[in-house]
């Protein structure tokens, strides 16, 4: 036998463990998925566009993943500056930082739901400084504890990102900047920020994909879902129910707003970067 | 004073700073003291922000809940998945970094692909699936599904420390008369044994936090976080927070004494992702 055979030989048995897993994994599933919310014509879809609480899901999904994204970009960015200054206690404050990000997430869910709760640290923290409104926000107000829930524990890993693409910027770069007479200001907008466009893209993508499959904040802080549910909810309260067609159509409308966010999203970048 | 002053002044920067701790603290600090707030202050309105005597009896409650077993159950499917992804996950990024064969830039593209495919959106089909071979509550079930979710980046990180891996050395390796697997587990195996834990913890870490599968999948052997979500419905605070303390101490020891691996491998996703 050849050696370029024999490698490629090789290189196919080493993959094909992963490759197999992979595909029995998820492209079957996904096959199966199609299947499933079609074996009765388009039933299941009829079902789903006529039930209200799927249309409000996804655009409670939307809300929810954009706006806790726009949060996390806002404070990953200005915690990523900080960071990137030199100061003492700079390596304690970036581990104190991190701490959302490690909690698992059903204990942050949990803890966001009890801070909101009707008795609860937030309403406390108010009564201490002297107001009297008691807000039910899980109930009247659900999108803002999940939106605080989410882009708190996700921020630290934004910023992360952020703050290794701050720190790649040369120092020389901003300094003969500063030695041409730009102010701080000037130099954020017209160096750091342009050159940083590329980073905030990558976080935004890798962000979005996952705020829109978000699941586990939202079980716990709606309680199963609730008269909020997200997407990720709402095809498990369906799935629970035994309604497995219309579970399986929510399913495909879920991958399918996934992977078109991606298209756009990848859309966008290439096109900035040909400019 | 300009603008500028004001933005890049020590005053400023410190306020921030401050403020930044205190959200990062102050809600940790609430799940603290929740969990060993003494029985008599739990109904109190204002909550108090400053507690002065501490017990520990919640901790006591839901170890009698059974708690132990259900630390064991994801102790047991996290270091599971951590084992199964490294293993098929450093083959195939050897093969994807060092060797030449057909059909490798499809093969690149199935961990992207299933990074990108919502966990949620294909977990019908999975659980249907799973119960009917028989896999729902049982650890190898939850093992491989716990997989998917971690295998990409476990692909992405060995892939990228096997590129840094000389060819000369693993060519050196071949004319002493090693075959091509013993070069594999012999040269570049033990060369990249850091990015070997660091992907480990990774994969302890997604498989620690997971709720969906194990909540769907389980109906005995429930991992911690298929066993805090049945207390959705009405849940008692001060035992929540206190198992949640149990959920929190390995996540956190991973994340600080492997901080420096885990950035590494946080960009390794965000670039590939």
């Amino acid at each position: 036998m050849n050696p370029k055979r024999r490698e490629a030989i090789f290189g196919l048995a080493l993959a094909l463990p992963a490759v197999v897993y992979i595909v029995a994994m998820m492209i079957y599933p996904l096959g199966y998925l199609i299947d499933l919310s079609f074996s009765s014509g388009l039933e299941y879809y009829e079902y789903i566009f006529r039930d209200a609480m799927f249309g409000d899901a996804v655009v409670f999904t939307l809300a929810i993943a954009l706006g806790s994204v726009a949060m996390e970009l806002c404070f990953g960015f200005i915690a990523a500056l900080m960071l990137s200054k030199d100061f003492k206690g700079r390596g304690f404050i970036r581990s104190l930082y991190i701490l959302p990000w490690a909690i698992p997430t059903v204990a942050s869910a949990f803890l966001w739901r009890y801070v909101f709760s009707n008795m609860g640290w937030f309403n406390s923290l108010l009564a201490h400084f002297g107001s009297n409104a008691m807000t039910n926000w899980l109930i009247e107000q659900p999108y803002i504890p999940l939106l605080i829930a989410e882009s708190w524990k996700m921020t630290p890993l934004v910023m992360l990102i952020l703050l290794a693409g701050l720190q790649s910027i040369p120092r020389d770069l901003i300094e003969s900047s500063h030695v041409d007479g730009a102010t701080a200001v000037q130099s954020f907008f017209h160096i750091t920020l342009p050159l940083m466009v590329p980073v905030i893209v990558s976080a935004l993508v890798v962000r979005l994909v996952d705020a829109l499959r978000i699941f586990t904040s939202a079980w716990i802080i709606t309680g199963g879902g609730g008269i909020y549910p997200v997407l990720g909810t709402y095809i498990v309260r369906l799935y629970r129910h035994g309604l497995l067609g219309p579970s399986a159509a929510a399913s495909i409308m879920l991958v399918l707003i996934v992977a078109f966010s991606v298209a756009v999203l990848t859309y966008v970048n290439r096109r900035m970067a040909e400019r | 004073m300009s603008a500028d002053r004001i933005f890049g002044s020590k005053i400023f920067l410190v306020i921030l700073l401050i403020i930044g701790s205190l959200a990062v603290i102050l809600p940790i600090y609430w799940l603290v003291i929740t969990a060993v707030m003494p029985p008599q202050l739990r109904g109190a309105f204002p909550l108090p922000m400053l507690i002065l005597t501490l017990s520990f009896e919640t901790f006591a409650f839901v170890f009698n809940l059974g708690l132990l077993n259900y630390l064991m159950n994801s102790i047991i499917v996290a270091i599971g998945t951590a084992v199964f992804c490294t293993i098929i996950g450093s083959l195939a990024a050897y093969s994807f970094a060092k060797v030449r064969f057909p059909l490798k830039y499809i093969f690149l593209m199935l961990p992207l692909l299933s990074r990108m495919v919502p966990d949620v959106g294909i977990a019908v089909p999975l659980i249907e699936t799973f119960h009917r071979l028989g896999l729902s509550d049982t650890y190898l079930g939850l093992i491989l599904v716990h997989s998917l979710l971690a295998l990409p980046i476990v692909i992405w990180i060995m892939t990228s420390l096997f590129e840094e891996v000389p060819n000369d050395l693993l060519e050196a390796g071949e004319i002493d008369g090693c075959t091509k697997l013993q070069v594999f587990y012999r040269i570049a195996m033990p060369l990249v044994a850091p990015g070997i834990s660091t992907s480990m913890i990774f994969c302890f870490l997604i498989s620690w936090d997971e709720l969906l599968f194990s909540m769907m999948l389980m109906t005995t052997k429930l991992t911690v976080p298929a066993f805090m979500s049945q207390y959705i419905s009405y849940p008692q605070y001060p035992y929540v927070m206190a198992i949640s303390i149990f959920l929190l101490i390995p996540a956190f020891i991973f994340t600080f004494v492997f901080q420096r691996y885990i950035r590494a491998g946080i960009m390794a996703g965000a670039v590939k992702g």
